[in-house]
This record gives C-alpha cells, sequence and structure tokens, in this order.
C-alpha cells in the first residue's frame, strides 16, 4: 500500500532547488511502487546552443499511467506555441529564459523555464478539480468557483442516484452542510421542503428555490389540498406530493446548492432563501450515440416500531379484573375502549369477540391472549421499482438526449402507492458559428388509485393502528363489510366508533391523476468572443385532477362523499441576459451582465363536493344525493425585475463580484391605493487565492478565503394580502362573511442581509480538502400571518415586522486517503452544520412578552417568538414544579402549569454527516451516516399511547398502584414528599396526558445509517463480447439503522396540516421504513 | 432593459388588478351576512351543547372515560372553541349593522335591529360563559387596529346589553317591508320585524331575570315595565310561532349538522342520564320517546353521572337517530321558555301575573313545539302540577324542571341556568367519580390562545375574578355550590 500524498505535492510556479530535490529524491523512492511522479522534466539531451530561439522536443505524459496525452496546449507569455499530436509529441520553437507552460484540462498545469533546447518528457497529474471547479450559479451562469465569494455545494446526478428514494431530494441529506429537509411525512408522495441554513421566515415561507435548467420551479409547490386539519378536524389531509418529487433523478446532471442570499441574489426575490440550480443530462459530448439502461428495485420495511406492550389486554381505569364482550355474567361490557389497561394475560378465559356472533355476546369463553403482531399485520413491505432508458449522442452542430422513466409504488399500507412515467428530452443545436438553440422538455405523469390521509382523526390509518389493544385478532378486520352489505355497513369487531383500516385503504379512495410539464426554449447569440446574449422562456405547468371518495357508513359521512378537484398551476418564466467578458489583458479581467425577466405565477382549482350520495359505491355527481358544492378559487402572482452583475479579477488572484437587482412585485401592489412600489438591493463578495498571492508551504496545493455581504427583498408568494374583503360562503345564496384575517394595508417588503465568510483549504495535491464557512443573517420586517386572540373578531393579522438573526458554521470536508491506479481508492467526506437563531424584535402591543406564529396541535401548544429566544421556540402546558423543581401532586396525581411554559425548540442546533467511498478494483462501497442533534418535538403518538396503556413503560404499579416521584403542597403552603398512591392507569393518564406537552415532548436527536451501497462493474473484456460498454450491478439499502430514544417511529418528520409542513409536533405519524434495493445499469 | 423597466414601471395598473382578489368582494350586503353568521353560531351552539352542556346538567353521560365534563372536569384547551366561534360572528352581526347603515337599503333599519338582537344574543352567551370579556374593544380588529382589546366588566356588559335591546325594540318597531327574495334570506323570522321585535323582547326578559337577584341594574322594575306596565310598547312572543329556531331544512345551506353523521357518531359514546330519563318516564313525558332509544324492548333507562373512573355503566337510552335530522335542534329561544321565565317571575313577585297559568302555557307549548298532545292526566301527576302544599321553592322547582326539558339543546342555557338558581337536583344523581369537590363548574377558563396572545388584559380580568379557573364567581354568579 502506497501513501504517495507527498509525492504528489505541487508547486505551479515556483519550484526551488530544495522542493526540486525533494522531489526527485521521493520519486527515486517510490519509483519501483509507481510510475507515477510529480511534473518532471527528464533531461534527455543537453544541447549548449547559446542562440535567441531554441527548438523543443518531446513528449506529454499521463504521470499516472505513462499514456501520451494529446492536445496539450503549450503556451509561454500569453502565446500558444503548439500542441501535442495522437501521441502526445511536440515540437516547438522558443526564446531563451522564458517559461514554457503544458496545460489541458483536467491535469494541473506544468510550467518550466527554458534556459537550453533539446528533448525533454513531461508528465502531467491529473487533476479531479479542474474539472469540478466550474459550478453553476444563479441565472446558470457558469463560473469557475474559485472566482467565487460564496460558498456552494454541487451534488452529482451519481450521488443522487446510489440509494435511490421515492423523493429524490432525500439524497440530499447527509451530503450538503447547511441543508436539511422538512418531511410532511405525508406517505408515498411526501412532500419534502428544503431548507437552506435553518429557518429563519416567521411567515413559514423557508424552503430553497427550486430551478431546472434556469425555469423556476415554483407551480405546484402546494400539497394539501382539502385544507382540513391534522387533529381531529372534518377531514383529513392528503399529501398529493409536490412537483418537486416528480424530477427523474436519473436525468440530473448536477444539483448545484447556492446557500445564502449573496449566492442566490440574483434571484431576488424568491432566492432569499438560497437556491437549487438542478441542471439536467444533455447529449453526450464528443461525439457518437449511447444508450444507457438503469433499474432499480427496492424493498422498503418498517425500520422501527414504538415500544408496545403486550402483556396487558383491553380494559379501561380500573377495569382490570375481567374482560367481557357485551353484558355477560362476568360483568358489564368492556368491549368499547381502546384503553389496554385490562387484566393481564394469564391463560384465563373470558367472553370475547366471535365473528360468527357479531356484535353479540359469544356463546363460549376463549383464551385471553395477546396477538403481538396485530400491529405489523396491518402493513406490507413497500416495493418500489424504477426502470430508466436514455438515448443520448452528438454531432458537430447538435446534441440530443432523451429519456424515459417509470416508476412504481406500492406502499407499505395496501392499495395505496402510485406510479409514474416521465420523458425527458434536451436538444441543443448551434445553426450558426453564433447562433446556438436549446430545448429542454420534461414531462411527467403520475397516477394513484389511494392516497392515504394523514394526521390524527377517523379516517385516517395511523388512528386506527394506535386504537388497537393487544388482544384484538387483527384478522377479525378482513372482511371490513358485513355479508351482503357491501359498501353499505362496515365490520367493526370492537369500537364500532372506529372505521375499519380495510375499508381505508380500499374503499376510501384519493385518487390522482397529474400531467406535469416543465421546459424552456433558449437561444444564445455570440456577438464576438467578447458579448454574448441569451434569451429564454421557460414554462412550468401542470394539471392535477383529484378526487375523493368515501363510502356509506364511514366517520362523518354516513351516507358517502365524493369530491373532484382539479388544480391547473403554471408559472411561466421569460427573461434575457447579455454578458459581456473583457479577457484582453492577463492580469485584469473584467466583465458584466445586465438582464431582466417576467415571472407570472397562476393557480386555478376547481373544486366540487357532495356530501350524500343516492346509491352507495357509485361516485359519481350524478349520484348526489342533494346540489354539488362548488368552490373554484383563483390566484395569480407577477414579478418583473431588472438585474445586473459585475465581476472583476487582477491576475486570477483576486475577484470581486456585485450584484443588484431592482423587483417590482403584484403581491404589494395595492388595490385600496393603487400603488406599487419597486424595491431595490445590492450584493458584493469577494474571494483571494492567498495560495496565488503568497508564498506558502508546498504542502498547502490551494487555500482560498471568501467574503460576501447581500442583501435581498421580498414580497412573499401570498397574492391579497393587503385588502379586506368578503369571502364568498359557498352553499349560503348571496352568502357572504368578513375574513378571518386582517390585511396589513400598508405590505410593503422584507429584507434578509446576510454576510459570509468562508474558505476553501486544500493540502496535499488536493487530497485533502477543508471548507469553512461561517454567516450571520438578519431577517427584517418579516410579511407574517400570526394569531391573535379571536375577541378581536378576527383570527389572525398580516404584519410586516420583526427581527430574527441567524449564524451558522459549516465545514465540509474531504479526504482521499488511499488512491492507486490498480483501483484500489479509499476516500472520506464529511460535513458539520452548526446553526442558532436569534428573536431580536417583534411586533408585540402592550407588554406583551411573545408574537405567537402558529399554534400546534389543536391550540394546545404554540410556537412563539419571544425576544431573546430561538426561533421556532415551542411552549405549552407542562408539570407544576416548586423551586426546587420537584413535580407538584395532588391526590397522586401530577399538577400541571396554569400558563404555558417554554417548552423546546424543534429545529436541530447541530447536523453531519460522513460517508466514506471505497473502491477496489471492479467493486465499490459507499457508506453514509447522518445525524442531528439539539431539537426537541412533541409526539402525540406517544402521548396517546401512554394515556391508553400501550407502551411498556404503562407496565409498572399495575394492579398495585404506584407512587409518584414529588411533593405534595401542604396547608401552610410548604411541601412535603408525595406518599398518595395511585391508580397505575390513572398515574400514566395524568403524567402523559396528550394536554401535557411537556411529559410528551422528546429529543428528536438521531444517528441513521443513511445509505449503504455495493457495487460490481463487470469487467470491459468481458462485456465487449455483449457489445456492452459498462454493466454494473450495485446493491443498495437506505436508512437501515436509526439510532434514536424518539418514542415513535421516525425522529425526522413534519406534519402535514392545512396549509403546510408543521414541525414541532408529530401527529400520528406513519411508520417510517428501511430500504433495500438492487441496481443493474448498463450502457451501450 | 429600458423597455423593461418602463414595462415594470407601467405594469402599476396591470399590478393592481393581477392582486386584486378575484375570489372575494370589497363589501356584503346586510342580508348576504346575515344566514351564515346565524349558522355558524347555532351549529357551533349545537355542537358544544352536546359535548359540554349537556354533560355537565345530566342530560347526556359519556362512556368516553376520557371526557370528564361529566365528572365537572373541564381541559383547558376546550375553551377556544365557544370562544372563537362567539367573537368571530360576532364580526359578521355587527357588520350587518354597520353595512345596513352604510348601504341604506331600504328597511335598513330592521336590519340593524336583528343585528342588536343578534348581538346581545351572542354576547350573553360569551359572557354567562367566562364572566368579564372583551366587549367594548372587541370585534376592533381591523376598524381600530386594536387586536388585543380589554376585558369589560359583566356588570357594564349587561347594562349595555340592555340598551341594544331598547335600541332594537326602537328600530324593529317599523312598517317597513324587506322585498321577498331578500327576506327568504334570513332563516330565522324570514326577516319579519314583528318576529324579531317579539324575540329582542323576550331576550330580554331572559338576561333581565338571569340579573334580577343583582339590584345594581334595576332588573326587576324594568321586568314589570315590560309584562306589566307597557307590554304594548315591549311586545313578547305570543306562541310557539314567535319562537326564534333555525329551522334546519335539510336542504343546502340549512342542514342539521348531525345530517351526515353515522348514528354512533351522534350518539355511540354516550347515553342519556339517570336524571333525565327518570324525570321524564315519572311524568310520563310524551317527548321521551322522540329524544331517547329505547334501553330495551319498551323500556327506557339512563346512566349515572360522575361515575368512578373505569368503571363506565351500561348504556341504556340514548339520543334519538331522528334527532340528526330535526329541525328543531336549531333553537334559540322559544315561546315555552318565555313562559316559564314569566312563571318564574310571578313565583318570584317581580310581575303581577299568574304564574300557574304561565306555567302550563309553557308546558303545552314545548308539547306542541315537539309535536306532541298530552292529556289532563299529565298535568295531573304531582311532579308536574302546582299542589297547594307546594312551597314557592318547590314551584320554582317544577317550573325549572319544565324549562330544562324546554330547552333541550339549546346551546348553555340549562348550565347557566342551573348556576343561576341551584333549583334541579343535579347533586342527588351524581356518582362517587365526581371531581371538583363536587362543585359544579360556574364558569370556563378564558382560552388558552387569549392568555398567550391578549396577556395584559388577560391579567387585569383574572385578577378582578381572583383566578382563572372552574369555580371563579363572576358578578351574577350567586355562590350556590
Amino acid at each position: 500500500m502506497r501513501t504517495l500524498l507527498y509525492q504528489r505535492a505541487n508547486r505551479r510556479h515556483i519550484i526551488s532547488k530544495r522542493s526540486y530535490i525533494l522531489q526527485l529524491s521521493a520519486f527515486l523512492l517510490f519509483a519501483p511502487l509507481a510510475s507515477t511522479g510529480a511534473n518532471n522534466i527528464e533531461p534527455t539531451h543537453i544541447s549548449y546552443e547559446h542562440q535567441e530561439q531554441v527548438t523543443l522536443q518531446g513528449r506529454v505524459l499521463d504521470a499516472d499511467s505513462g499514456d501520451p496525452i494529446p492536445a496539450v496546449t503549450i503556451t509561454s507569455q500569453g502565446r500558444t506555441l503548439g500542441t501535442t499530436d495522437a501521441s502526445g509529441n511536440f515540437s516547438i520553437r522558443v526564446t531563451r529564459d522564458n517559461e514554457v507552460t503544458f496545460s489541458i484540462i483536467g491535469y494541473t498545469a506544468y510550467t518550466q523555464r527554458i534556459t537550453i533546447g533539446g528533448e525533454i518528457k513531461v508528465h502531467l497529474t491529473t487533476s479531479t478539480q479542474e474539472v469540478e471547479e466550474v459550478v453553476v450559479t444563479a441565472l446558470g451562469i457558469k463560473r469557475e468557483q474559485k472566482a467565487l465569494g460564496y460558498s456552494t455545494t454541487t451534488v452529482s446526478g451519481e450521488a443522487l442516484t446510489e440509494a435511490i428514494s421515492n423523493n429524490w431530494s432525500d439524497a440530499l441529506v447527509g451530503k450538503v452542510a447547511g441543508l436539511n429537509i422538512t418531511k410532511s411525512n405525508g406517505g408515498p408522495l411526501g412532500s419534502n421542503e428544503i431548507i437552506l441554513r435553518g429557518e429563519t421566515s416567521l411567515s413559514g415561507d423557508n424552503g430553497a428555490l427550486i430551478v431546472i435548467d434556469g425555469i423556476v420551479m415554483e407551480a405546484g409547490r402546494t400539497m394539501t389540498s382539502s385544507g382540513s386539519g391534522n387533529y381531529i378536524s372534518s377531514d383529513a389531509p392528503v399529501d398529493f406530493g409536490s412537483s418537486l418529487s416528480d424530477l427523474n433523478p436519473d436525468d440530473i446532471e448536477s444539483v448545484s446548492v447556492l446557500k445564502g442570499p449573496a449566492a442566490a441574489a440574483l434571484y431576488g426575490y424568491r432566492g432569499a432563501n438560497g437556491a437549487l440550480i438542478i441542471t439536467t443530462k444533455t447529449g453526450r459530448k464528443g461525439g457518437g450515440f449511447g444508450v444507457s439502461i438503469n433499474s432499480n428495485t427496492a424493498m422498503g420495511t418498517i425500520n422501527r416500531w414504538p415500544d408496545y406492550q403486550y402483556e396487558y389486554g383491553q380494559g379501561n381505569d380500573g377495569q382490570d379484573l375481567y374482560y367481557s364482550y357485551g353484558q355477560t355474567e362476568d360483568g358489564a361490557s368492556t368491549l368499547s375502549t381502546s384503553s389496554a389497561w385490562g387484566p393481564k394475560f394469564n391463560g384465563q378465559m373470558y367472553y370475547q369477540y366471535n365473528p360468527d356472533y357479531y356484535r353479540l355476546v359469544p356463546p363460549e369463553r376463549t383464551l385471553w391472549r395477546a396477538y403481538e403482531n396485530n400491529r405489523k399485520y396491518f402493513f406490507k413491505p413497500e416495493i418500489t421499482s424504477t426502470n430508466n432508458i436514455s438515448l443520448s449522442g452528438s454531432t458537430d452542430k447538435t446534441d440530443a438526449r432523451f429519456s424515459y422513466t417509470n416508476v412504481y409504488n406500492t406502499w407499505i399500507i395496501p392499495n395505496m402507492g402510485y406510479q409514474r412515467n416521465s420523458v425527458a428530452a434536451n436538444l441543443s443545436n448551434k445553426l450558426t458559428d453564433k447562433l446556438t438553440l436549446a430545448t429542454k422538455i420534461n414531462y411527467n405523469h403520475r397516477g394513484s388509485d389511494n392516497l392515504p390521509n394523514t394526521g390524527y382523526n377517523n379516517q385516517t390509518y395511523m388512528y386506527f393502528i394506535r386504537g388497537l389493544t393487544p388482544n384484538m385478532n387483527p384478522k377479525y378486520f378482513d372482511d371490513n363489510w358485513r355479508p351482503n352489505r357491501y359498501g353499505i355497513e362496515q365490520t367493526t369487531p370492537y369500537s364500532n366508533l372506529l372505521d375499519n383500516p380495510k375499508t381505508m385503504s380500499y374503499d376510501m379512495l384519493n385518487s390522482q391523476d397529474k400531467n406535469h410539464v416543465i421546459g424552456n426554449f433558449q437561444a444564445d447569440y455570440k456577438f464576438n468572443d467578447e458579448l454574448n446574449l441569451m434569451v429564454r422562456a421557460g414554462l412550468d405547468f401542470s394539471y392535477d385532477q383529484r378526487s375523493q371518495a368515501r363510502p356509506f357508513d364511514t366517520y362523518n359521512f354516513s351516507q358517502g362523499y365524493y369530491r373532484e378537484q382539479g388544480v391547473y398551476s403554471q408559472e411561466s418564466n421569460a427573461d434575457f441576459l447579455l454578458t459581456y467578458n473583457n479577457v484582453r489583458h492577463s492580469d485584469f479581467k473584467f466583465g458584466g451582465s445586465v438582464g431582466g425577466a417576467l415571472m407570472m405565477n397562476t393557480y386555478d382549482r376547481e373544486d366540487a363536493w357532495t356530501n350524500q350520495l343516492n346509491t352507495p359505491n357509485e361516485y359519481s355527481f350524478a349520484n348526489s344525493a342533494i346540489a354539488l358544492l362548488y368552490d373554484p378559487y383563483y390566484q395569480q402572482y407577477a414579478v418583473n425585475s431588472i438585474y445586473a452583475l459585475g465581476t472583476f479579477s487582477y491576475k486570477d488572484t483576486y475577484f470581486i463580484d456585485a450584484t443588484s437587482r431592482l423587483d417590482w412585485a403584484s403581491t404589494l401592489a395595492s388595490p385600496k391605493k393603487k400603488t406599487l412600489l419597486p424595491f431595490f438591493y445590492p450584493s458584493i463578495n469577494a474571494s483571494v487565492l492567498l495560495s496565488e498571492a503568497f508564498e506558502l508551504p508546498e504542502e498547502i496545493s490551494f487555500w482560498k478565503l471568501r467574503l460576501s455581504a447581500a442583501s435581498v427583498g421580498r414580497a412573499g408568494k401570498r397574492p391579497y394580502l393587503n385588502r379586506y374583503t368578503y369571502s364568498r360562503q359557498t352553499a349560503f345564496p348571496g352568502g357572504a362573511a368578513n375574513p378571518t384575517r386582517i390585511p396589513d394595508e400598508d405590505l410593503t417588503f422584507e429584507r434578509k442581509i446576510s454576510y459570509e465568510l468562508g474558505t476553501d483549504f486544500r493540502m496535499l495535491r488536493n487530497r485533502v480538502r477543508f471548507d469553512v464557512t461561517v454567516y450571520k443573517a438578519i431577517d427584517i420586517d418579516q410579511i407574517l400571518e400570526t394569531p391573535i386572540d379571536p375577541s378581536s373578531g378576527y383570527r389572525t393579522q398580516i404584519i410586516n415586522a420583526g427581527k430574527v438573526s441567524s449564524r451558522g458554521l459549516e465545514i465540509e470536508t474531504e479526504a482521499e486517503i488511499l488512491k492507486n491506479s490498480d483501483g484500489l481508492g479509499w476516500s472520506l467526506y464529511g460535513n458539520y452544520t452548526a446553526y442558532d437563531t436569534k428573536v431580536e424584535e417583534i411586533p408585540i402591543q402592550d407588554d406583551a412578552t411573545s408574537l405567537v406564529l402558529s399554534t400546534i396541535f389543536g391550540s394546545r401548544g404554540t410556537v412563539e417568538a419571544r425576544i431573546g429566544g430561538r426561533f421556532g421556540d415551542l411552549y405549552g402546558l407542562g408539570y407544576l414544579r416548586n423551586t426546587d423543581g420537584a413535580i407538584i401532586y395532588s391526590g397522586g396525581v401530577p399538577q400541571y402549569t396554569e400558563d404555558l411554559i417554554y417548552i423546546g425548540n424543534p429545529n436541530p442546533t447541530q447536523k453531519f454527516g460522513i460517508g466514506s467511498r471505497f473502491s477496489y478494483k471492479n467493486f465499490r462501497l459507499n457508506v453514509l451516516f447522518d445525524g442531528q442533534f439539539g431539537g426537541k418535538a412533541y409526539s402525540l403518538t406517544h402521548a396517546v399511547l401512554m394515556e391508553e396503556g400501550k407502551l411498556k413503560k404503562t407496565i409498572p404499579g399495575r394492579y398495585n398502584g404506584i407512587i409518584g416521584n414529588g411533593v405534595v403542597q401542604n396547608a401552610d403552603g410548604t411541601f412535603s414528599p408525595n406518599t398518595e398512591i395511585a391508580q397505575a392507569s390513572t398515574y400514566y393518564r395524568a403524567h402523559f396526558n396528550r394536554d401535557n406537552i411537556e411529559a410528551n415532548t422528546f429529543s428528536t436527536d438521531f444517528i441513521k445509517l443513511r445509505e449503504l451501497r455495493l457495487d460490481y462493474t463487470l469487467p470491459k473484456s468481458f462485456l465487449s463480447r455483449f457489445k456492452t460498454e459498462r454493466a454494473t450491478i450495485g446493491l443498495y439499502g437506505r436508512d437501515l439503522f436509526v439510532f434514536s430514544n424518539w418514542p415513535a417511529f421516525d425522529p425526522e418528520f413534519g406534519s402535514l396540516n392545512a396549509s403546510g409542513i408543521e414541525k414541532g409536533a408529530e401527529i400520528a405519524q406513519f411508520p417510517s421504513t428501511r430500504t433495500f434495493g438492487i441496481n443493474v445499469s448498463l450502457g451501450f | 432593459m429600458t423597455t423593461l423597466a418602463l414595462g415594470g414601471l407601467s405594469s402599476c395598473q396591470d399590478f393592481v388588478e393581477i392582486n386584486t382578489n378575484p375570489n372575494e368582494s370589497a363589501t356584503a350586503a346586510p342580508q348576504s351576512l346575515l344566514g351564515p353568521a346565524v349558522y355558524k353560531v347555532i351549529t357551533a351552539n349545537i355542537n358544544r351543547n352536546l359535548r359540554i352542556n349537556n354533560e355537565f346538567t345530566q342530560v347526556t353521560v359519556t362512556t368516553n372515560d376520557n371526557l370528564e365534563f361529566h365528572r365537572y372536569l373541564v381541559r383547558p384547551s376546550e375553551s377556544e372553541y365557544m370562544w372563537r366561534s362567539w367573537y368571530v360572528e360576532l364580526t359578521n352581526i355587527k357588520d350587518i349593522y354597520k353595512s345596513a347603515g352604510e348601504q341604506q337599503q331600504a328597511g335598513y333599519q330592521i336590519y340593524q335591529g336583528i343585528s342588536l338582537v343578534l348581538e346581545a344574543w351572542v354576547y350573553s352567551l360569551l359572557t354567562d360563559m367566562f364572566g368579564d370579556i372583551p366587549y367594548y374593544e372587541s370585534n376592533k380588529g381591523y376598524t381600530d387596529g386594536n387586536t388585543s382589546p380589554a376585558f369589560e366588566r359583566q356588570q357594564e356588559i349587561y347594562k349595555n346589553l340592555f340598551l341594544k335591546l331598547e335600541q332594537a325594540n326602537q328600530l324593529l318597531n317599523t312598517t317597513n317591508d324587506i322585498a321577498g327574495d331578500k327576506a327568504a334570506l334570513d332563516p330565522i323570522f324570514n326577516t319579519d320585524p314583528e318576529k324579531w321585535r317579539k324575540f329582542g323582547n323576550s331576550l330580554y326578559l331572559r338576561l333581565l331575570l338571569r340579573v334580577a337577584h343583582k339590584p345594581e341594574l334595576n332588573a326587576i322594575t324594568k321586568i314589570k315595565e315590560i309584562v306589566d306596565i307597557k307590554p304594548s310598547e315591549y311586545p313578547i312572543m305570543e306562541s310557539n310561532d314567535d319562537s326564534a329556531v333555525l329551522r334546519f331544512t335539510n336542504q343546502q345551506p340549512y342542514f342539521n349538522p348531525y345530517f351526515n353523521a353515522r348514528e354512533i357518531d351522534f350518539n355511540g359514546n354516550k347515553g342519556y342520564s339517570d336524571f333525565f330519563i327518570n324525570n321524564l318516564v315519572a311524568m310520563g313525558d310524551p317527548r321521551l320517546k322522540i329524544w331517547a332509544t329505547e334501553a330495551t324492548l319498551g323500556v327506557y333507562s339512563g346512566m349515572q353521572s360522575g361515575y368512578q373512573e373505569g368503571s363506565v355503566p351500561e348504556r341504556g337510552s340514548t339520543l334519538h337517530k331522528n334527532l340528526m335530522t330535526d329541525p328543531r335542534l336549531g333553537n334559540i329561544m322559544n315561546y315555552a321558555e318565555l313562559q316559564f321565565i314569566l312563571a318564574e317571575c310571578a313565583l318570584r313577585n317581580y310581575v303581577n301575573q299568574d304564574a300557574e297559568v304561565a306555567y302550563n302555557d309553557g308546558i303545552n307549548a314545548s308539547m306542541v313545539f315537539w309535536d306532541q298532545t298530552i292529556g289532563d292526566e299529565y298535568f295531573d301527576n304531582p311532579l308536574v302540577s302546582f299542589s297547594s302544599t307546594d312551597s314557592n321553592n318547590d314551584k320554582l322547582g317544577k317550573v325549572h324542571l319544565q324549562k330544562y326539558f324546554a330547552m333541550l339543546f339549546t346551546d348553555f342555557q340549562q348550565w347557566y341556568e342551573y348556576r343561576r338558581t341551584g333549583l334541579l337536583d343535579f347533586s342527588d344523581y351524581i356518582g362517587g367519580g365526581v371531581q371538583n369537590d363536587g362543585k359544579m363548574p360556574v364558569r370556563l377558563n378564558y382560552p388558552l390562545i387569549t392568555q398567550s396572545l391578549n396577556t395584559v388584559n388577560y391579567k387585569a380580568a383574572v385578577e378582578r375574578l381572583g383566578g382563572d379557573n372552574l369555580n371563579g364567581l363572576m358578578w351574577w354568579q350567586p355562590n350556590l355550590f
């Protein structure tokens, strides 16, 4: 095993004699092991010609393989002297004592002062960084990474398909410092919101901007439809997925993550939360035609369960002496409860449910036993198969790529899942030397027969699962309709208040049929080498037809229900960019761009439903028993912008960029005052290559320092917030009602100011790399909708206020530990993020101390901003404690506070990812762990399972009672230890009552084995027989192990609610899965 | 670039257009606001009537051990629903007055009068539940930018409610008429000013009687004036036709809110209480068969309220499924209640009327209301009839028992009246699981949302009350329990 780190150290310009000797000796030392070496000239023949010009001949070779390198450019003093031929040979005339540089993309350039002519051999070492260092920045402008004064991370398409997930964006987790994903936990199409550098927007609009090939993807981001709350509301929210998840990861070339406002300043307005710039694959360069086939099949099984008890059966408080299905000689009926405070399983016999005597007292007693897998019975493995074929090719003038993908998913709940067909086409044609036209089109069709209801409600699956007690035989739910009563009368063996889960999966249907097209057309005109004009138009639109059907005899819908919605979303963008680049001076380069954009976003929803059907099992409006309700909704907003970018560099070492942008946003146009004010904001960033500017030890191969300051204005994405209007009252003829939201008639833009300092440091021939960024951002005058006391006559108010600051540290690091030509390679990479927020100013009235941003879980908890607090702080009822912190008991049970107290903050303060890539010959093994620390959240699943005695934690104290650890208040106000014994059920119920937010709040810290993949690439010699270029078989896993104390399923969650993803409380979350998959990838 | 800049500047008008909400309107006519507002208040009322009022007042008993109203325990989160429903609709109700005045359509005074009657009704429901509440400063979040209104004293609120009802009585004293199609948008009285006027004055009597034991507002004098001295200036309900009921049509939009419920969702986790069933059975009351299911063939039975945790009694009779479509669940105030008010006023010598006549009239009215006929034997029942040996208090008890049944499914009136009089024998029926020291809660705590969003004013109100709990005595609340 060789560790040739030192040998590979490179200095570009100045090679001291000492280091030359060192390099040479190192070369000699390791020469027997490899033919590699530093850039190295071996003088083979010396001729002492004392002329002005000398002739230099020789060969340029790859330092690793020794293969000749063709097309190497040889320059001196800015003039090209020649290039190497196909065999790597060259012959040039050069002025004596001048420096000659050998350079080609993909290799580190080598420069040598020529004092004598003759023959030389030049060994160039590969430089992978050189290739990667061009990054896509805002507006799709490609820049050299070294010129950027802000932090970006690029994730390759390959990294997204390693362990493919239902939503491709899951694959970003753990790979980018500062990136977090909030999940809706909403089922197979679970929407993700990508958050960069933490949440700071009080309005909840924290998602990063998504841009695909220059087209902003804002349409179709709304994911829920019914507008229902997630806790015992009239209907349950359904996650119909966002357009983001429609993207096919196989089509993605790379994702450029622009983390801060500085990076995204040119996107302005909607780029304040950072941006993800997705570049899709284009036809392969260099001529030829290729076909690639990629097939994935993955199976997901539930990876964690709450710690259920199977020792005690059904029974309410105090019903632990017997069980009785109906009134029997054993006693009164105990069948209706969902609690498990009942008798212990001791081999005794009770009257229990018998399917032959439906809802009647059975004739005989049966064994009182637990069904230990009764919850698992209602789930099955999730299967997802993703198959992709792509054709790609190019000629001199045209390149093209076409890809087709099919995804088929069946989810963990029976009869749920979706399928998707996507077609992507990319075409680019160089019509003349000056004019290039390109177009990219992506079409998706997504269909689902049934998507789950989410949240805690009688129609949600997890509400039912929560209601199961250990003695319930899951098979009794199989025939979910009574004989000959299909769609009319459900089978409810135990509590008849609970809908049968099979009805939920097979008969309560939420279907979707969505067509989505995103595409653009782009023309580039190159006036000359310095001036270029780009004109582009993009369109993202989708039509999503949804239906919701509920059979008769279901909760809230005794006569059935049927709803159809058609959601049309569209965003059109047209922009131009005129770019000038002056590279006439080798030291001082400058350039600039000016551009403008017109954007229009439209959302148009048709929505009709009936609350009663005539005949069962017939879902159409023609079958409605009553007049249909119709409630269409239309909204639109537009932004016009102009912007400019200036770039300056000196000696390719000092760089300065400045941007400015002016926006007119329709959301700020006042219908009352007939005004519209534009807003302006600038940004500036600078970077210095310390490794160029100063002479540094040779171990340091690259060192850059960067600085930026940016301001971004924004006007929100919600129109109609600045005028008082009366809403239509569906169903009431001529009905109207006052709004429940107070508008802000003086609505103005909000501003985010951010400062960022970072460094990119590489050592040992770029094999070790650190990138460290610190930033501070301030959000001012945010547009937000805040709850107010309903006695004001309104529920919420729109305001323009507040000041929230955030700061963070992001570290990304990578080390190539092993690398040799036999294909043995091992590299480690990692990232770490720490961030914190502080509420500095809030708009408060009188001397109130807090601004309530939202309420969670039916107003039991509040998310409040308090001065000095963190963003997202959670308040709720907790234990009443004395000054020593002991819980105060009364009657053997703990007492709660009267006021809402601080509970915790759901936002983690630290995140990390650490991964390893290992390769040997044809094998490759990748592993990624990630984790988060510092967040806390409320678990309703835990609260309910504790109230109902279903977790192992509720076993101690059964029958004998339990004495709570705490104090009681004496008549004189002093405290003495609690000695009163409480019945176990009473005790646990009082402690973990769902209103006690404190007791049901847990740390969301976790470490996950996020991705694991083992690949085998078939040898070329074998493949050539089948005319195959490449064949790889991979086995992969996602979320294989989770280390966490979270009491429910997944510590990484959000909860879908009426208006979006709610954080801080888990409201009956779905189980999380561990996925195993196999991938076959072929290239022809 | 210049073109675009100009485009941007000149687009102001377009952008104003784009930002004008096409889904909503900048104005609303009074008749448009009336129906939805009243319906929403009534559906919220019936919702919590079944959940809270009926458990407190032993109409029903839940079999859900987690709901503990029948044990006199209330979770702090229970308060917000009514607080929110009432205040949000008060914005609409008050806006009826305002928009009627602004738009000056023919007969606009009628809408102003209706607005005042409804305002008095909803505010009285609020203050009787919580005590001091935001009143003068409430519902001004938009007009005055006041999002944290100060709380007003209950005594002052009552005084002002009486003023509103006086004004309504004047405004509704009109011969103006509202055109038919517009009038039909009022689901209660078809915009008949005379009926609204009678309802307003009957409501006036309900509220006057509620505070009659407090000398501060001279309520007794006013009651006497309305009933005895100036009855022609204060017309009150004269028959069931005058009853204020939003009769659910079970056509869009006026559905009984339980229209789509499954029977088990409506009554599956509750049964009628012993108190409720035993009294109706003992009186041989024909309304029983409309209200309750038979526990077993031909037999009605109740459940114990306030049972011990874990010993849920066997359920007997429960809410009849026909109630899910019954139009009468939209009751606001009926003629029978008014007669019982008059009977009580007579028994307490506030007015010079025959208590027994009013009492019997009330019973008959309620029977008619529920489409039942009774014979003389009903009145022969000693539980019903005033007997010569009855003390005044016995008679008041009988009045209140009948009033209790007449006010079934009417917001929180049964609870409010019991809190005022303590005349029914709930405590005799309650089981050993009762909490709160066996004391009937006399108010609900202020909602958590008010505590956190209107803290300063909340604290001032709580200080006056001496604590925000179920046992705090509001101004009119006598210390009975």
